[in-house]
C-alpha cells in the first residue's frame, strides 16, 4: 500500500475558538514590508531599496501555553508523582520517542452525550465491536462529539470524557499514549463543575488525568480528523516538541497508512 | 526501525549560558517560559475552574502547565517559503500551514562538511560537491540534505555557537538544483552569522551580502531547517526523516520535533 498521511492536528490560530476565553494563543505577525526597519538594526544604513523587491523577512512572535493546540500531556501535568507515589512524574522532554510511533486504534464515542464519563465497559464494548485486540503500546484515540463542533464556542463543552476507570482500563493493559479530539481527556469542566456542585464528591474532579498518579501515561488533546480514520490499520506518529521540564509539548500528530 | 532524535532541546535555563549582550535577542534559541507549578499556580487555576477548594484536589495539587513567549523560528524549526519573501518562484509564497506532510517526510542524507568549512565564513559550493561525492547515498527528488558543519563541537554557551559556517546564495541554489527540497543545518542559522554579513555590507555596500542564503529561497522553493542536533548519531544515507512542524496558521516557520527513522 502506498504511504499516505492524515493530519490529526488542529491549526493554531487566533480567531477560531479552541480554548476557554483568556487561554487562547496570541500570534503577532511581522510581514515583509514591516521587517525592513528591524533588519536595519542588523545592517546599519539599510533602506528598503537595498532589499530584493523592498521586502525583508516574515516572522512571528507567539505567546502560547503548552496546552494550546494539539499537544501531548506528560504525567507531570497530572501530578508531581506517578506509580502510586513511588516515582517522580516525567516531564515532556523525558518522553521515550519509541512510544510515539505505534499502531493506532480509534474508539468511536461520538454518540455518547456531552459530559458523559465513559467507563471501562464502554471501552471494552467498543473494542469488541470493531474487532480490535488491544496490545501493549497501542495508541488509543477517542473520537467524541467535540470533533465535529471544533471551531465553535460550544467546542470546550462538547463530547464525552474518559474517567479514571476507562483510563485505567487502557493503562493496565499497557497502553501508554491516548488521545481525544475534545478539549480535555476528562469530561468538559462545565459539566463536571455542575456535578461537583451537586455531589461535592472530589473524586470526580479531573479523574481521568489524575489516573496518571497510579500508572504513568501520556495524553493528547484537541486532535482533529478522527472521524476520517478507520478503527485500526494505521500507525500514529506523535513526537512532542522537546521543552525542558514542561508538563506538555505541542505535537504535529499524524496517522500513517502504508509504510 | 530505530528512531533517532535530531531536535535541539529547548531549555529556558540556557539564557544564563549566553553572554549578557546576547540575552535580549535570544528568542530563536532560548524559550521564555512562565511555569504554572502543581502545588502553587496550578491549585489556584483549578479551584477557579471547578469552584472547589485546595483540599478537594488529590494531595492538594493542581495541574502543571506553562505559558511560553517564543519566536516561530525557535530551536529546531522548519522555515516556510514565506519567511524569505511574499513571492516564491513567481507565485505567492507558501506558509508553514500550506506545506503538506508528505513533503516533510523524506529520504535523508547527511553531508559531512567537517574540515571543509570555517566558522564565520560562507560554505563553498566545492565543499558541498565534495561532501555529496563522499556520500554513498543517492539524492532523490524532494529529499532532505542535512549539513553537518561541525557545530556539534560548539553547543550553546560556547563562543563558537554564534560563529558558525553559513550558506550563501550560490550554495543554496546549488543544493536546490540537485532536487533536494529540505535543506538543513546543525548551525544556529542558515546564512553566515549576522555580524559577518553586517561587516561585509558595511565594507562593500553590496546588498547581495544581506541574508543571501535565505533570499535565494525566493528563486528556488526550499524548506530550510536550522538548529539540527545529534547528526553524528545518523548514518550518512539510507533513512527517512520526518520534520512535522507545529501547525501554526499562516506562519513563516514553526518548531518541529525532527526524528530520523532508521532501518
Amino acid at each position: 500500500m502506498a504511504r499516505r498521511f492524515v493530519d490529526l492536528s488542529i491549526s493554531i490560530e487566533m480567531d477560531v475558538p479552541s480554548d476557554p476565553p483568556g487561554m487562547e494563543p496570541v500570534i503577532e505577525y511581522t510581514r515583509h514590508k514591516d521587517s525592513v526597519a528591524m533588519m536595519a538594526g542588523y545592517f546599519p544604513g539599510l533602506t528598503p531599496e537595498d532589499m530584493p523587491d523592498g521586502e525583508g523577512w516574515a516572522s512571528e512572535r507567539v505567546t502560547i501555553s503548552t496546552h494550546n493546540g494539539t499537544h501531548m500531556d506528560a504525567p507531570f501535568h497530572f501530578h508531581s508523582t506517578t506509580n502510586h507515589g513511588k516515582s517522580r512524574a516525567p516531564a515532556i522532554d523525558e518522553t521515550p520517542l519509541d512510544m510515539c510511533f505505534a499502531p493506532g486504534v480509534k474508539l468511536d464515542f461520538r454518540s455518547l452525550p456531552d459530559g458523559y464519563v465513559a467507563t471501562g465497559k464502554d471501552v471494552e464494548d467498543e473494542l469488541k465491536r470493531v474487532g480490535h485486540r488491544l496490545a501493549a503500546g497501542d495508541i488509543v484515540l477517542v473520537n467524541t462529539r467535540a470533533g465535529e463542533v471544533f471551531g465553535r464556542p460550544e467546542f470546550i463543552h462538547a463530547g464525552c470524557g474518559m474517567g479514571r476507570e476507562a483510563t485505567l482500563y487502557l493503562t493496565e493493559r499497557g497502553v501508554r499514549i491516548v488521545g481525544t479530539d475534545a478539549w480535555s481527556w476528562d469530561a468538559p469542566f462545565s459539566h463536571t463543575a455542575k456535578k461537583w456542585a451537586e455531589t461535592r464528591d472530589p473524586k470526580i474532579i479531573w479523574e481521568g488525568h489524575k489516573a496518571g498518579r497510579e500508572i504513568p501515561y501520556w495524553q493528547m488533546e484537541k486532535l482533529a480528523n478522527l472521524a476520517s480514520l478507520p478503527p485500526d490499520g494505521f500507525e500514529v506518529i506523535c513526537f512532542p516538541v522537546k521543552i525542558k521540564g514542561a508538563s506538555a509539548g505541542w505535537s504535529r500528530v499524524v496517522a500513517m497508512f502504508g509504510s | 526501525m530505530r528512531l533517532i532524535d535530531i531536535t535541539r532541546p529547548l531549555d529556558p535555563e540556557d539564557i544564563h549560558k549566553l553572554p549578557p549582550e546576547r540575552r535580549a535577542n535570544a528568542a530563536t534559541h532560548v524559550p521564555e517560559i512562565e511555569y504554572v507549578r502543581p502545588k502553587v499556580e496550578g491549585v489556584t487555576a483549578m479551584c477557579g475552574h471547578f469552584g472547589c477548594a485546595p483540599e478537594d484536589l488529590p494531595g492538594g495539587e493542581g495541574w502543571g502547565a506553562e505559558r511560553l513567549h517564543i519566536n516561530t523560528h525557535l530551536g529546531t524549526h522548519v522555515d516556510a517559503p514565506l519567511h524569505y519573501g511574499s513571492m516564491c518562484e513567481g507565485k505567492p509564497a507558501r506558509t508553514i500551514s500550506d506545506i503538506s506532510l508528505d513533503e516533510l517526510y523524506a529520504d535523508g542524507l547527511v553531508l559531512d562538511l567537517r574540515g571543509k568549512v570555517k566558522g564565520g565564513e560562507g560554505i563553498a559550493v566545492s565543499a558541498l560537491k565534495e561532501a555529496i561525492a563522499a556520500n554513498p547515498g543517492k539524492i532523490t527528488q524532494g529529499c532532505a540534505l542535512m549539513l553537518r558543519t561541525g557545530q556539534e563541537d560548539h553547543p550553546i554557551g560556547t563562543p563558537g555557537f554564534f560563529n558558525y559556517p553559513g550558506m550563501t546564495r550560490e550554495g543554496t541554489l546549488f543544493l536546490a538544483s540537485t532536487g533536494a527540497k529540505i535543506l538543513g543545518t546543525d548551525a544556529l542559522g542558515w546564512d553566515r552569522p549576522f555580524p559577518v554579513m553586517k561587516r561585509a555590507f558595511a565594507e562593500t555596500k553590496d546588498r547581495a551580502q544581506i541574508w543571501d542564503g535565505h533570499f535565494a529561497g525566493r528563486d528556488a522553493e526550499v524548506f530550510i531547517i536550522q538548529q539540527l542536533h545529534n547528526l553524528s548519531a545518523l548514518p550518512t544515507h539510507g533513512f527517512k526523516v520526518g520534520f512535522f512542524p507545529l501547525s501554526l496558521a499562516r506562519c513563516s516557520a514553526s518548531p518541529a520535533r525532527a526524528v530520523a527513522f532508521v532501518n
